[in-house]
């Protein structure tokens, strides 16, 4: 980390806690806004509900569609957190400290959101509690043997360990923020900051449980997707029925994850001027992480890909056709390759690129835009796949009900994000502090070399 | 040396107390000059010099071994299967170690500088993989006769010519890989000793110390650690798939180059892990192998120990759901038929006891812990080699006509090893240790110029109550 500027204490205070403690100017329009991309959502759903699913593109036997497309995507967003935050602090890698507490929240927003997805996919939204072992009476259990059970029960275990590393995470910033404000936020930071003083005592606890937490989420980070892949590969369904699909999702998803990481610390960067702590150092470490993990889910992708044909099986080499060759799927092949992987590892290898802020947000919404297609890729065609019997062919074309869904929950997750740093700070302070700390300077010669402390 | 002697005493005073108690970093000279001139004097004098003889006697009784295999004749696929194991078995636990100094060379971990050059060394056992594949050549049925990734067999030599060109690849850049990292240092040692100034000299091969040469030799580093990388993952692909999966019919399985590219590094860091120990017990490294340097790859091992059961559990739960003909047959196959005592040895070794030892503080944060879970992990590692070649070399194919799935009563038996089965497993081992030991008398085993750098840019201080250390990121 060359770039470092040297702050005080105050200034990281005034700096980091402004958006809380003051509105920006800006903030009100674009909460109006996410609200009516939400209310777009909230309509759909509504109409859905009111008329039932043929409203929307799905059909017989296309019964996933967008929004199963949706909600894969959302939950591999959801792996950026955990990626960022619980990896690189085992890792104990320095530059992860602006970027932790956005992607620990990106983690909770998407992976709420996505968790809507399938509850709205039901139909019958209010039918949701059947999935869990409620019905003792009838003696109508659900079946532990299908993964549509292990989801959910992945997906809150997930979510409950996500929030709960954001709250462990908070909890000194909590401390700070109930010391800066008055009336009732004062009352409410006050009561979840639980009594925190900021004793050696309570540092040592929280670094503790920060650690516990992080080899603790891993094992439920890799599973949450790892299950959700599960959902299409238990199945016979040609091209789904793969063995690959756990970690190919799950690189897939931190792929995606950090890109979407990216994104979201140019916005945070350029809303709230926070120029001196997000710098392009840390553009460039999540460019050079992003090279391997993107080689990483190529090397699946082909893996997926390669076995698909080598079995010589005409079900599985007839998804692939339809993939790789028919139109629009062809061209979303193409799409994927050169938007997920060739143009951004390309233009990663150079570290004026990975340095350069701009030219890291458009990559990184290009790179999600592969994600999504590719997630939409995996999904339709082994369910479109034209079979021996005719009167089972069918295409998926998605209605404007889908398309709403699909776009109200961008709307819903910059909500929550704009929400949240309405009323916590999105880079944890105390961290920013500790980083300061752990900063030095070594001389070697004539040269003054950046340094890190180590324990 | 004295300044060394000084450090010295402090780091080997703690020992006896238990490995809790080692310095946890080490304890170096105190000037780059003292550090360079007590390295070129144990390379000059080096140790292990019975483990040497020893190993090379194994070697050649492994060598007998291969000579009576080939004289047994190519009839019967199945007597080979425990020498593909053999061979599965050096690729994981021998050419996989070096991926330890290339991944911490490409992510700059602090503490690896007293042990990638070990972890470098390895790569020498890459010529141990292309003698153990010749014999193999024959035995390896042309794509013809089963599925294969070959188009109707078109090419002259598939699958035959491109596994060899891999494996030689593999060992071309495990060698430049080597020779790249030591120029600087056979440079030093030129310029110190006098008898060996013509090795020292031809692997120096003109270094200077310029800018621009140290410039190039990062960059060259950079470079051939990327291609390593990616050629293990390729070797691993291939053999994976030439020699278990495609002779297995109705075996399609996408994870399966994954797991045994997985499962290789990890025994690849066990067998790491082990020369670390040697070198320190025995090789008169104590103050350069502490803690740092068992820990840090100990915590590497449980990662990947439990990324073993993950890519194993990934492929077998696809397999128990789909339960068509062809899964339950490669099921049985590999490892709940005829193998099933090698297939449950290998998963206690590789996964359940390193785990339960790994993921307990104590024992990880030790010296003697990680090096007891990489003996079981490099045992480990072979019963999963054995149960995965033994079963797909004994599955017999029907020469012209494509199967698309092993007929349950037509499994293969289980095959005890035969006495030169066992030489050559014997050998393997022996032939590891001593192409290490070679490479280890011609050229420092301690990375000279990373140690030095290592210690220009490593400072103490006191923060608080505790003495912490610097160290400088120049880049």
């Amino acid at each position: 980390m060359q770039e470092r500027k040297v702050l005080t204490e105050l200034q990281i205070n005034d700096r980091l806690l402004w958006p809380v403690l003051e509105t920006a100017s800006w903030w009100w329009p674009a909460v109006t806004v996410a609200a009516l991309v939400l209310g777009c959502g909230v309509t759909a759903v509504t109409i859905m509900v009111t008329l039932g699913e043929g409203t929307t593109g799905l059909n017989r036997p296309i019964f996933w569609g967008f929004m199963i497309v949706n909600f894969v995507f959302w939950v591999g967003i959801s792996h950026a957190g955990v990626m960022i935050s619980s990896i690189l602090r085992l890792c104990q890698a320095e530059w992860r400290r602006p970027v932790t507490r956005a992607a620990e929240v990106l983690t909770v927003c998407s992976l709420a959101t996505a968790a809507l997805f399938p509850l709205i996919h039901m139909g019958r939204v209010w039918r949701f509690y059947w999935v869990f072992p409620y019905d003792f009476d009838r003696m109508l259990w659900p079946d532990v043997r299908s993964p549509l059970i292990w989801d959910p029960s992945a997906i809150f275990t997930y979510l409950t360990g996500a929030t709960m590393f954001v709250f462990m995470a908070l909890l000194p910033d909590l401390g700070i923020l109930r010391d800066r404000t008055t009336g009732w936020r004062r009352t409410f930071y006050a009561f979840a900051s639980l009594g925190w003083r900021g004793n050696p005592r309570q540092f040592k606890l929280q670094f503790i449980l920060g650690i516990l937490l992080s080899g603790l989420i891993l094992p439920v980070f890799v599973s949450v997707h790892s299950i959700v892949s599960w959902d299409f590969a238990v199945s016979l369904v040609p091209a789904w029925h793969a063995t690959v699909f756990a970690p190919y999702f799950v690189i897939g998803a931190v792929h995606s994850g950090v890109s979407g990481v990216v994104t979201m610390m140019v916005v945070l960067r350029a809303a709230f001027k926070w120029q001196d702590y997000i710098t392009p150092d840390h553009f460039d470490a999540l460019g050079r992480l992003l090279v391997a993990v993107a080689t990483a889910w190529l090397y699946f992708f082909m893996l997926d890909l390669l076995f698909a044909i080598y079995g010589g099986e005409t079900r599985e080499v007839g998804v692939m056709e339809q993939r790789i060759f028919q139109w629009p799927w062809g061209f979303f092949f193409f799409l994927i390759i050169v938007l997920g992987y060739i143009i951004p590892v390309s233009a990663w290898m150079f570290r004026s690129v990975r340095r350069n802020i701009m030219w890291m947000f458009a990559i990184s919404i290009m790179v999600n835009v592969s994600m999504w297609l590719e997630r939409l890729w995996l999904i339709i065609p082994g369910l479109q796949n034209k079979e021996r019997l005719t009167f089972d062919w069918a295409v998926f074309q998605p209605s404007l009900i889908e398309i709403m869904l699909v776009f109200s929950s961008f709307g819903l997750v910059c909500l929550g994000l704009l929400m949240f740093s309405k009323f916590f700070p999105l880079i944890p302070v105390w961290e920013e502090k500790e980083g300061q700390l752990f900063r030095e300077e070594i001389k070697i010669g004539n040269r003054i070399v950046p340094a890190i402390v180590r324990e | 040396m004295t300044a060394h002697t000084t450090h010295a005493g402090h780091a080997e005073g703690h020992d006896h107390h238990g490995s809790r108690h080692v310095n946890p970093r080490p304890v170096l000279p105190a000037t780059p000059q003292a550090l360079t001139t007590d390295l070129v004097d144990r390379i000059t004098h080096p140790k292990l010099g019975g483990l040497f003889v020893v190993s090379g006697l194994l070697f050649l009784v492994g060598i007998v071994g291969v000579f009576m295999k080939v004289s047994g004749g190519y009839a019967d696929r199945s007597t080979w299967g425990f020498y593909a194991a053999v061979f599965a078995w050096v690729l994981s636990t021998g050419c996989s170690a070096p991926i330890l100094s290339v991944a911490t060379r490409l992510t700059k971990g602090y503490w690896r500088k007293p042990l990638v050059r070990i972890a470098e060394l390895f790569g020498a056992t890459t010529i141990l993989l292309v003698l153990l594949y010749l014999p193999l050549i024959p035995v390896i049925p042309p794509p013809t006769s089963h599925m294969s990734f070959w188009v109707n067999g078109s090419w002259v030599g598939e699958p035959q010519v491109v596994l060899l060109f891999s494996v030689l690849g593999l060992a071309l850049c495990g060698i430049g890989y080597i020779f790249t990292s030591v120029r600087a240092d056979a440079a030093a040692v030129g310029d110190q000793t006098g008898g060996r100034k013509g090795l020292a000299a031809m692997l120096a091969s003109q270094w200077g110390g310029t800018p621009h040469q140290w410039k190039v030799m990062r960059q060259g580093l950079s470079y051939l650690a990327s291609f390593y990388l990616m050629f293990v993952i390729f070797v691993h692909f291939l053999v994976s798939v030439e020699l278990a999966i495609t002779l297995v019919p109705g075996w399609r399985d996408p994870i399966f180059p994954a797991f045994h590219a997985v499962s290789g590094v990890q025994a690849g860091l066990a067998s790491l892990i082990l020369m670390l120990y040697a070198m320190r017990r025995w090789g008169g490294y104590k103050d350069y192998l502490v803690l740092d340097q068992f820990w840090n790859p100990a915590k590497l091992l449980m990662s990947f120990t439990m990324l073993w059961f993950y890519m194993w559990w990934s492929a077998f739960i696809i397999f128990w759901y789909g339960r068509t003909p062809a899964e339950q047959g490669v099921l049985l196959v590999t490892g709940f038929g005829p193998y099933l005592y090698v297939f449950v040895t290998g998963f206690i070794l590789n996964f359940a006891l390193p785990l339960l030892m790994l993921i307990w503080n104590p024992i990880r944060v030790s010296i003697p812990g990680p090096v007891v879970a990489a003996v079981i992990i490099v045992i480990g590692n072979f019963f999963d080699r054995w149960r995965i070649y033994g079963g797909s070399f004994g599955t017999h194919l029907v020469d012209g006509q494509i199967q698309h799935a092993v007929p349950v009563d037509q499994l293969p038996i289980f095959r005890m090893p035969d006495v030169p089965d066992l030489m050559v497993l014997a050998g393997a081992l022996g032939g590891m240790i001593f192409l290490f030991m070679l490479a280890a008398r011609m050229v420092p085993v301690m990375s000279l110029w990373e140690l030095t750098e290592g210690q220009l840019l490593t400072r103490t201080k006191m923060l608080g109550k505790n003495q912490v250390v610097i160290i400088g990121k120049p880049e």
